[in-house]
């Protein structure tokens, strides 16, 4: 019925298990300086998100998701106020916070195989047991077939599906992802979401899901935040009290999309009114 | 629409039949003496007797030779060079203006100085191919390697690439279609700073055939060895920078079509 990953999480002597992470968000600011203007991104955010949560945030598009991802996986340190891995200040990236980006970004000259090995090669992963590794997770995103493969020869749905098993293959405690399974068609998404509900309940890792789909975030999210228009501030915070494993069609799942809803349309119909006010 | 491989052949030859046919026409009007203006069949004949008497291969084999060992020389030197000078911010306020700075001369302008420092000898005219070829070659590859798209950096470094992984595996490969580029770029200038050495300074090669026409106020001879020195740049860029450069630029993602 289900497909299901078969074989355990290889474990080698380069890639011991890691434990679940406690993130905590303390006054988070932040802004962009350009040529042209000062954008604030973010405003003062707090929060916390306990080890081993399945995180789902939601927000118009421009109200700094991304930007929130990128600075919780240290790859900006040009902000205000502070994110803590545990007890440790992020400062720097680490391969405990992996960040899933919204354009895949694959390395072109590297073929599929090597695209996922990379961060393994990057550790100094002699190229059998990360090839073995690798190999391991394409099979998980069901791309095992193309590891030969040249990126410019994979759709953008495959390309997603590259980016998650190169992601996972660093085994971070942290995985970040940025509207990751926007590309798919229902089906391949459908499946999707059953792997990744399997690695995080296997793996406990902690995952912040970051979509447009209010029922992709129901139907993944321990939890689910809504965030404002620009700058960014949480509007709603929600935890999702539904029996995994959950379907799209589930009538609990169906309200807690109503509801949630209707939060984020007030945040993107502030958008639209304010991109008209530009406009007029 | 798509134009077929054909149908660009048969454009092709319909437009330069007709160039050689209003050529020939405005031969035989005789508005100007043969030895100004020679007809298409004189300048094929030279072509002709050039290649049955030895002299154009000839030419074009020593022509070959110093541009692939000045080109070679060049890409040696102007690729660590441009590398260097892209990752170090030091050299790249200093020798990168200079490196501008000196792109502005036409490489021709090194050869008194070459002829100066080695003589009349092949060297100087390798050192003055070099010159026309290095500059481009650096600045390119300095280019590529300051220029790596933000996310290929972010999305490495996420992944835990760090200080030589990170120029090796990542900052050069992505400046490759830069290379290429330079490369290409290279090539082309040292085609022509060798052709101008040949024909100033003289010692086989296509350009001393050019010279030697001109001596000889054998104007069919000279458009021969044009049409020679033409076909050879065009071909080594058709049949070699053109299509990897192409490739390399389709597979990075930067053209959208193969063809
Ligand atoms: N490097 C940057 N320089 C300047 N402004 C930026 C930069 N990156 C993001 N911004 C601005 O910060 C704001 C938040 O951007 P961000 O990409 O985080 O939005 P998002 O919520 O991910 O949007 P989307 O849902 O469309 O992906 C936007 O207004 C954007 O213009
Ligand atoms: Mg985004």
């Amino acid at each position: 019925m289900f497909p299901t990953v078969t074989s355990a999480e290889p474990f080698t002597a380069a890639h011991p298990p890691t434990l679940p992470r406690k993130l905590r968000v303390d006054g988070l600011t932040k802004f962009f300086r350009t040529r042209r203007a000062v954008i604030h991104a973010l405003d003062n955010l707090r929060f916390e998100i306990p080890r081993g949560e399945f995180l789902c945030l939601l927000g118009p598009s421009g109200c700094g998701k991304s930007t929130l991802l990128s600075l919780i996986a240290g790859l900006d340190d040009d902000f205000d106020g502070a994110i803590f891995d545990d007890d440790e200040k992020i400062h720097a990236p680490s391969t405990a916070r992996v960040l899933m980006f919204q354009d895949a970004t694959l390395f072109p000259w590297l073929n599929v195989i090597d695209n996922v090995a990379f961060g393994l090669a990057m550790q100094g992963v002699p190229k059998k047991a990360r090839y073995e590794i690798a190999e391991h997770y394409l099979k998980m995103v069901h791309l095992a077939r193309f590891h030969e493969a040249a990126v410019h020869e994979l759709s953008g749905g495959m390309k997603q599906r590259v980016a998650l098993a190169r992601a996972l293959a660093v085994d971070p405690a942290v995985l970040l992802m940025d509207e990751p399974f926007a590309a798919l068609d229902a089906q391949t998404r459908d499946v999707l979401h059953i792997e990744l509900e399997e690695i995080w309940a296997r793996t406990q890792k902690t995952i912040v899901f970051v979509t447009h789909n209010v029922r992709e975030a129901v139907r993944l999210g321990d939890r689910v935040m809504v965030m404002s228009a620009r700058p960014g501030r949480i509007v709603s915070d929600v935890p999702i009290e539904l029996p995994r494993p959950r379907a799209m069609e589930d009538f609990g799942l169906v309200e807690y999309t109503r509801t949630i809803g209707e939060v984020l349309r007030v945040q993107v119909d502030r958008v639209r009114a304010a991109e008209r006010g530009e406009e007029a | 629409m798509k134009t077929t491989l054909l149908t660009k052949i048969t454009r092709q030859l319909i437009f330069f039949g007709a160039l050689a046919a209003i050529w020939e026409i405005l031969f035989r009007l005789r508005i100007w003496p043969p030895y100004i203006f020679p007809s298409p069949l004189a300048v094929a004949s030279s072509l002709v007797g050039g290649f049955a008497d030895g002299s154009y291969p000839i030419g074009i084999a020593v022509s070959m030779t110093r541009i692939v060992i000045g080109f070679g020389i060049a890409v040696l030197i102007g690729l660590p060079l441009g590398l260097l000078i892209g990752r170090v911010a030091f050299l790249s306020d200093t020798l990168g203006s200079v490196l501008s700075g000196l792109q502005t001369l036409p490489s021709i302008c090194w050869l008194p100085l070459a002829l100066i420092w080695f003589g009349l000898n092949e060297s100087a005219i390798l050192f003055v191919v070099v010159m026309g070829a290095v500059l481009a070659i650096a600045i390119a590859a300095e280019g590529g390697v300051r220029n790596t798209p933000p996310a290929y950096l972010r999305a490495s470094t996420n992944l835990g690439a760090r200080g030589w992984n990170l120029y090796r595996h990542v900052i050069f490969p992505a400046a490759l279609p830069s290379f290429l580029t330079g490369l290409r770029l290279g090539w082309s200038f040292a085609w022509r700073s060798l052709m101008a050495g040949e024909l100033i300074y003289i010692t086989l090669g296509l350009g001393q055939l050019l010279a030697m026409g001109r001596d000889l106020n054998d104007l069919a001879q000279v458009m021969a060895v044009m049409l020679v020195i033409i076909a050879l740049g065009l071909a080594v860029d058709r049949a070699v920078f053109s299509p990897l450069e192409k490739s390399v630029r389709y597979k990075w993602g930067l053209e959208t079509n193969a063809r």
